[in-house]
């Protein structure tokens, strides 16, 4: 049985680069979180995000697309998941950034990996 | 262009948004809980078992009684088998079918609710109803300040989903996660709701981090 993880992409323009809105001199890049190995079962997951969202609290219940939300995010915080099917509630955590670097594979492109670096740092 | 961006994000709002999406669907599913087969029985149970107790102890209960209240267990040994037979003999001509298909009845009808688990399930219903009712108690609080997500996420994260995810487990919740059939209720407490408090909400974008002032908190 697969482990559930939570997986993050950057979302990406027609050139490939990480789409953000900018705001002072912070980059809010536009993210999408899911789950990867989810059981069959589950209904729902819940993301815990980081307490600076007004709504930190995001349930999805969409399992054809992989339980998908769609934040933005300037920095790194640990992301929740509570992973809830019939069989009981799994929560999973790990920072944004793993997240990110998992969705985006080893080698990603310099502007993934230059937007990595940016969230990383804030 | 302060009209704009109030209407923009009033349009459909953070707080409209979770209501519609989360929170109403729990509480307008709990109340269909009551309406569950096993909950419907175990109230029937319930008051025909001390319909039989009340009945015995003014002294009026008959073998018949004594039968139904016993959950058909009259096969065990042969005084009840004689009690059994002697109910019958008791009913007049007329009545014969319909008491005999009204104790088949019974009978099947409890053999079911045990093998179901329909008392624990019908338990743990009322529970789970009595947790979310609660909750739609404490909605207008939570709704009549100018930031109400904190309040509605603390409301959803200890008290409706760990409720609905253990009565999930559990088999008294029905539903993965909600109830069928449920969308008008749902916009028409939407309505409601939005139409008293949506004038106290602060208009803010909830996917940037960006939290209120210290100050303007709740």
């Amino acid at each position: 049985m697969n482990t559930p993880a939570i997986k993050a992409t950057f979302e990406l323009d027609e050139e490939g680069r990480p789409t953000a809105v900018g705001q002072g001199n912070l980059q809010h890049y536009n993210i999408k979180l899911s789950v990867d190995g989810a059981p069959d079962d589950t209904y729902a997951v819940t993301y815990l995000l980081d307490s600076s969202y007004y709504s930190d609290v995001r349930e999805v219940r969409n399992a054809d697309d992989g339980f998908e939300e769609r934040l933005t995010s300037y920095g790194d915080y640990t992301v929740q998941a509570k992973i809830r099917a019939r069989d009981g509630v799994t929560t999973v955590a790990v920072p944004l950034s793993t997240a990110l670097a998992l969705g985006h594979g080893s080698t990603p492109t310099d502007a993934v990996a230059a937007a990595l670096r940016n969230i990383e740092t804030h | 262009m302060i009209d704009y961006f109030w209407e923009e994000f009033m349009a459909d709002h953070v707080v409209k948004r979770t209501l519609r999406r989360d929170v109403l669907p729990y509480l307008i599913s709990a109340r269909q809980l009551r309406r569950q087969w096993f909950y419907r029985v175990h109230v029937v149970f319930g008051y025909a078992t001390d319909l039989v107790v009340a009945l015995a102890a003014i002294g009026i209960g008959s073998p018949l009684l004594r039968l139904i209240g016993t959950n058909g267990e009259a096969s065990k040994g042969a005084p009840d088998a004689a009690t059994f037979a002697g109910a019958i003999a008791s009913v007049p001509p007329v009545l014969l079918y319909p008491t005999t298909v009204l104790i088949l009845a019974w009978v099947i009808i409890r053999i079911a609710f045990n093998r179901e688990d329909g008392q624990r399930r019908a338990v743990l219903a009322r529970s789970c109803t009595r947790v979310l009712r609660q909750a739609e108690a404490s909605l207008p609080t939570a709704l009549g300040n100018k930031y109400p997500m904190q309040a509605l996420n603390e409301m959803l994260e200890k008290k409706i989903r760990p409720t609905v995810d253990r009565n999930i487990q559990d088999d008294s919740w029905p539903w993965v996660p909600f109830a069928p059939r449920i969308d008008a209720d749902v916009e028409r407490e939407v309505t409601a709701l939005c139409a008293r408090f949506e004038n106290d909400w602060e208009p803010i974008d909830p996917d940037l981090r960006q939290p209120p002032k210290p100050e303007d908190k709740p």
